[in-house]
């Protein structure tokens, strides 16, 4: 009897420790009031905030610190070299949106692998996770000081269009 | 305190125990959220990451964490918990793959990153030590080599557990929170490397050596242990240890109940069948030879239990914990009213015949053989023991309380057919073991 008793004692700590995950990840998964990025009075996109926030909860664990790994190629300048090279801004939008997989950029660039696709981001925060990449690490230290960076805008535009 | 009070607060600090990870994860500086199956995912795998440490300390042979429960039930629950925890631990990728895809490509064991192969490779360590486990003896996997691969497995998927923790960096985001997790592994490795390592030293101080090997009947003996350098071991008749002959660091170490009086500290018996590959050879061990012993362990005693008179059940060997608390009972001139039914193969197999004699002339013991094979002559019981047998052995005027130990199958019936003859479960004791 003390067996039977132990086997539903046994489910009865599984169960309940199975509630505790799901409550936790309920709650944390519920949207934070996160201040709205584009200013009401200026116009100008905040992104610096939100794109390291969405870096760190998406990006970090296959790119820590910008590196990269076993068949994932670091952003480091890499990413820089990306942007600039010719329809490199509009591949850096895809590969976010659809995962890629467009072979080669500008002949300089090697055959990627899939990404994954985030196109359940929303415009803003895909806008401000690319800016945050292409600043970190040193990255914006080969930036062209001319040289713009996302709005959301461009990402809502490409998400319109057919791309490759 | 009372096993009310002992059950609240096991059962409270097992649950904050089962969650401590991740509420160190949780602390401040807090990872921000992310889609609920990801946060899943991950608020299981800690949680089974915290199973994986509790383990070690589940089965750290802790005495006085196990009486009030009875040290079979706490291996039990070892067991059990651990298959759960398996179920769990591959949840966890699961759950990141239903949520994206892409994340497929990271099962691989040789892509990925080296925080995804960490993560792979700990699993597959805790499928392999789960299989070798539930099927040990199917897939012929012999005792003392399952043990250390046992545990090596359980380490090892720990180790990679936090090293996937660790690189991955999103929980284990401060130094703090990186030195508390590697704090937890390091106390329940820690347990087990003094449970394996350094506990033996102190079995060494205090020794035993086999005085005599004596056959009991065909493949059932009695091996008798005397001190050396002490004055011996004191237990409640029906308690067990874990024995090891030769040296203190061998893995070849199982468990085997008393079967000598309680009064008798300075001279030990065990009674031993034949069953596998270490008893087959018992026979054999010479005089002479060291044992150490670990114990003693085990709740299932006459001593733990306030009754009037007790109904034993013995089941083929069973009977060695039966004889301790017969022998101890006797020794003490014990004045009450006891029944032993003792179910055995045959009349020529049946152990310690003798010696049950004499006690049922020393006790107030009335003696109940049941044969499975009865032989030419025998009037008594025949087949197996059932309510036919056990209703005029119960005494309802009384607290008659029943201790059994035989083979699982036997005690599975015997315990049936109690609850049918209307004994309550509180007055039914038994101790089960066939883990592995």
């Amino acid at each position: 009897m003390r067996y039977t008793r132990l086997g539903t004692a046994t489910w009865l700590i599984a169960l309940l420790l199975a509630g505790f995950a799901i409550a936790v990840a309920f709650v944390r998964s519920g949207t934070s009031g996160a201040p709205e990025p584009v200013r009401e009075d200026t116009g100008v996109f905040e992104w610096q905030d939100l794109g390291a926030r969405v870096y760190a909860a998406e990006c970090a664990s296959c790119h820590p610190a910008g590196r990269g790994g076993a068949g994932l190629p670091p952003l480091r300048v890499h990413a820089v070299d990306l942007f600039l090279s010719e329809g490199g801004r509009e591949y850096l939008i895809d590969l976010l949106l659809d995962g890629v997989v467009r072979s080669e950029v500008d002949g300089a660039i090697e055959l990627m692998e899939s990404h994954p696709p985030f196109d359940g981001q929303t415009d803003a925060q895909l806008a401000a996770v690319l800016n945050h990449m292409l600043t970190s690490w040193g990255n914006d230290g080969h930036l062209p000081p001319d040289r713009a960076l996302y709005l959301p805008e461009d990402v809502k535009t490409r998400r319109g269009s057919e791309g490759s | 305190m009372n096993r009310f009070g002992y059950l609240t607060i096991a059962s409270l600090g097992y649950a904050i125990l089962a969650v401590t990870p991740l509420l160190i994860g949780l602390a401040p500086p807090r990872p921000a959220g992310r889609a609920f199956l990801v946060e899943l995912s991950i608020a299981l795998g800690f949680i089974a990451f915290a199973q994986m440490g509790l383990q070690l300390g589940l089965i750290g042979r802790f005495q006085r964490m196990s009486r009030p429960l009875g040290i079979d039930l706490v291996m039990q629950y070892h067991r059990q918990i651990g298959i759960l925890a398996l179920v769990v631990v591959v949840a966890h990728p699961v759950l990141l793959i239903l949520h994206q895809p892409a994340y497929l490509q990271f099962l691989n064991p040789f892509g990925g990153t080296l925080a995804s192969r960490t993560g792979v490779f700990s699993i597959l360590a805790l499928i392999v030590l789960t299989v070798t486990s539930v099927w040990r003896k199917q897939l012929r996997i012999g005792y003392e080599a399952w043990r250390v691969t046992h545990a090596l497995l359980g380490i090892g998927a720990i180790l990679l557990a936090q090293i996937h923790i660790y690189l991955l960096g999103v929980f284990a985001n401060a130094p703090w929170k990186q030195g508390a997790l590697a704090l937890w592994s390091l106390v329940f490795i820690g347990l087990i490397v003094w449970l394996r390592l350094v506990k033996p030293v102190t079995l060494r101080r205090r020794s035993w050596q086999v005085l005599e090997v004596l056959p009991e009947a065909p493949t059932t003996w009695t091996v008798v242990l005397e001190p050396r350098g002490h004055d011996g071991f004191r237990f409640a008749p029906g308690q067990f240890a874990w024995i090891k002959i030769g040296n203190p660091w061998s893995v070849d170490e199982h468990p085997f109940s008393f079967s000598s009086s309680a009064e008798r500290p300075d001279r030990l018996e065990l009674g031993i069948k034949e069953l596998g590959d270490f008893t087959n050879r018992i026979g054999e061990v010479e005089p002479g030879t060291p044992v150490y012993i670990d114990g003693p362990h085990g709740s299932f005693s006459s001593d733990f239990q306030p009754a009037d008179g007790f109904l034993f059940i013995a089941g083929g060997i069973g009977i060695s914990p039966i004889l301790s608390m017969l022998r101890t009972l006797a020794d003490r001139s014990d004045r009450r009213s006891h029944v032993l039914v003792y179910a055995c193969s045959r009349w020529s197999r049946t152990a310690f015949r003798d010696e049950l004699g004499r006690l049922s002339a020393r006790l107030d013991l009335k003696m109940v053989y049941v044969f499975e094979e009865p032989h030419e002559g025998w009037t008594g019981a025949s087949g197996y023991v059932d309510g036919e047998i056990l209703a005029p052995l119960l005494r309802r005027d009384q607290s008659q309380h029943v201790l059994m130990c035989g083979p699982d199958a036997m005690m599975t019936a015997v315990e049936k057919a109690l609850y049918e003859q209307g004994v309550p479960d509180r007055r039914i004791h038994m101790e089960r073991f066939n883990l592995v």
